[in-house]
């Protein structure tokens, strides 16, 4: 494994376009931390302080940090996909196979990286959330209570990359990895838009929001669903505490996303071994 | 001899094209091998799927007399069809990544870069090299294990004649130095240079495989035989027009090499004399070179 990592380091590192996304990447996500907290924006006369509304507050900040930087996983995720479309595109990853990495070493390799890109981002926003609930929560109790999300964190970010690493398997080319992610994520929307549309017809027209989709469980939605967007209760700000709803991670989407992770695994397993070079 | 290399009734099809036809042949120590075809014959592919790169549809292979493993991988050194590198790395740091990968020691890299004459652009990006540097530096990586067979493919592809000059004077020294080569080429006259036998394929069929001085006979040969093809051997031996005579095609064919210019009436009377009646008496007056010629001229044309 030592041997694996030392390649991906060689090959990654001193990539230059890798590291100044990974460096962004990470700044962003510090930037993030600081434009939450000390910016404050007027709208409408009134000035918005995101700190006042609970958003730090323990233990809503863990579900809130890792909602609003999970965006930024995108950034790794070209990096992702780059660092194995440029195999092909080098021919490195043939050159790599002749000179006697076996396919199942190459794709462990890959899979090392994605998980160690997963878990160093997830020590990031685990920091910067913990700093910031010491300096802006109200109060310092259950600090720990929320801290599934910060699980919920680390398995999105590894299928994510799973995902794109399966992608770029797939269509060896940066573009369209990112085009065939993009294309995906519009066919899970059209999928959820059909499946709500026909609830609708069947219930005259209603539907229970809370209520079973089957599209919920399609990969990047059933990722998506780990971290949901935090309840609010504008009741919790007339009585001055907080508008933030305590909510904790739902099981079941672990469970999906855990198994898409795998899913994805093996099908560029397959993929890889499957295809001549 | 000690078999390096047994290739056993080797197919790919890609789609209905097939690439590679039921190929067999052998590889044995020691000698520089050709692998001679025109474009699109099969080589690459060939030498993908003793590689574990290219999955065969059937057909089996050995490396040193086992199955193929990665194992077996670390102790070929190849290159194929371009030098691949990370262009972004320097020539040291590149070399680094495939050293890690055979498990070759580390004080390999600057002596294989010594080797192939860049040690002194050890720290420079492969990006900046010249296609000649790259493939010396793609030989110098394929050095970096010692290994017991070097396999090439088109080498020289691409390189000005000084750099052709500067590829084959090293092959010839790595040859020297006791490592088997596989060399895949589409000039005969690199074949003929460097290699001591030759594979000649055609849309992936063996042609002709044997020794390169034999192919290039000047006066060609007699496919021949009798009811007695044993005697028909000492007979002809024993008459001075032939180099050698081998029976090796299978098809109760003998093969009479001839040394001197000899028609097929002139010979027939001389057997006839010595009380041999023959079945079979063709005079093939093209050589394999010209055969090859041939094919590679209906490729271009």
């Amino acid at each position: 494994m030592k041997r694996l990592l030392n390649i991906e380091w060689n090959k990654i590192f001193y990539y230059k376009s890798a590291r100044i996304f990974t460096i962004l990447y990470f700044l962003m996500l510090a930037a993030v931390g600081v434009i939450l907290a000390y910016i404050k924006p007027e709208i409408g006369g009134i000035e918005l302080d995101i700190a006042q509304l609970g958003f730090f507050n323990f233990p809503d900040i863990w579900q809130n940090i890792a909602y609003v930087v999970a965006i930024g996983k995108i950034f790794l995720g070209v990096i992702v996909i780059m660092n194995v479309t440029n195999e092909f595109s080098n021919g490195t990853l043939k050159q790599n196979l002749i000179d006697g990495l076996s396919k199942k070493e190459f794709l462990q390799s890959k899979i090392l990286t994605n998980f160690i890109f997963a878990a160093v981002s997830t020590v990031f926003v685990f920091a910067i959330s913990l700093i910031l609930g010491f300096i802006f929560s109200n109060s310092q109790d259950a600090v720990f209570k929320g801290i599934d999300f910060i699980g919920a964190y680390f398995i999105k970010l590894s299928f994510f990359f799973s995902f794109c690493l399966f992608l770029a398997l797939l269509l060896k080319k940066s573009a369209f990895s990112l085009l065939g992610l993009f294309v995906w994520w519009v066919v899970e929307g059209i999928i959820s838009v059909v499946e709500v549309l026909i609830i609708m017809a069947r219930n005259n027209g209603n539907i229970d929001p809370e209520g079973f989709f089957i599209s919920n469980f399609l990969p990047l939605k059933s990722s998506a669903n780990l971290i949901n967007f935090p309840t609010m209760d504008p009741q919790g700000f007339i009585t001055g505490k907080s508008i933030f709803v305590s909510s904790s991670v739902d099981w079941v989407f672990v469970v999906s996303s855990v198994f898409y992770t795998a899913l994805f695994i093996w099908l560029s397993y397959r993929l890889l071994k499957k295809r001549d070079l | 001899m000690e078999k390096v290399l047994e290739i056993g009734h080797l197919t790919k099809k890609f789609g209905r094209m097939t690439a590679v036809d039921d190929l067999s042949f052998s590889v044995e120590k020691g000698n520089i091998y050709g692998l001679l075809g025109p474009n699109g014959s099969g080589k690459s592919t060939t030498l993908g799927i003793i590689l574990n790169v290219v999955n065969p549809t059937i057909g089996s292979w050995k490396w040193f007399g086992e199955e193929p493993t990665t194992n077996s991988l670390k102790k070929i050194g190849a290159i194929i069809e371009r030098p691949n590198f990370y262009p972004y790395l320097s020539a040291e740091k590149n070399l680094e990544i495939v050293a890690q990968i055979k498990g070759a020691e580390k004080h390999k890299i600057d002596e294989k870069l010594k080797l192939v004459g860049l040690l002194d652009r050890k720290h420079d990006k492969f990006r900046t090299f010249s296609l000649g540097m790259k493939q010396r530096l793609a030989i110098g990586a394929a050095l970096l294990n010692d290994p017991e067979v070097l396999i090439l493919d088109e080498p020289t592809n691409g390189l000005d004649p000084q750099g052709i000059i500067q590829i084959r004077e090293l092959i010839l020294q790595i040859a020297s130095m006791g490592t088997t080569i596989i060399l895949a080429s589409h000039l005969l006259d690199e074949v003929e240079k460097v290699c001591s036998h030759v594979v000649i394929l055609e849309k992936g069929k063996t042609l002709y495989s044997g020794r390169v001085d034999e192919m290039t006979a000047g006066f060609g040969y007699f496919e021949i035989s009798s009811g007695d093809n044993h005697r028909l051997q000492e007979v002809l031996l024993s008459l001075p027009h032939f180099d050698r005579v081998s029976s090796e095609n299978g098809n109760g064919l003998l093969k009479a090499i001839l040394k001197e210019d000899l028609n097929g009436e002139a010979l027939n009377k001389q057997l006839f004399e010595q009380g041999i009646v023959l079945k079979h008496l063709v005079k093939r007056k093209e050589s394999l070179e010209q055969q090859f010629l041939q094919i590679t001229k209906n490729q271009n044309g």
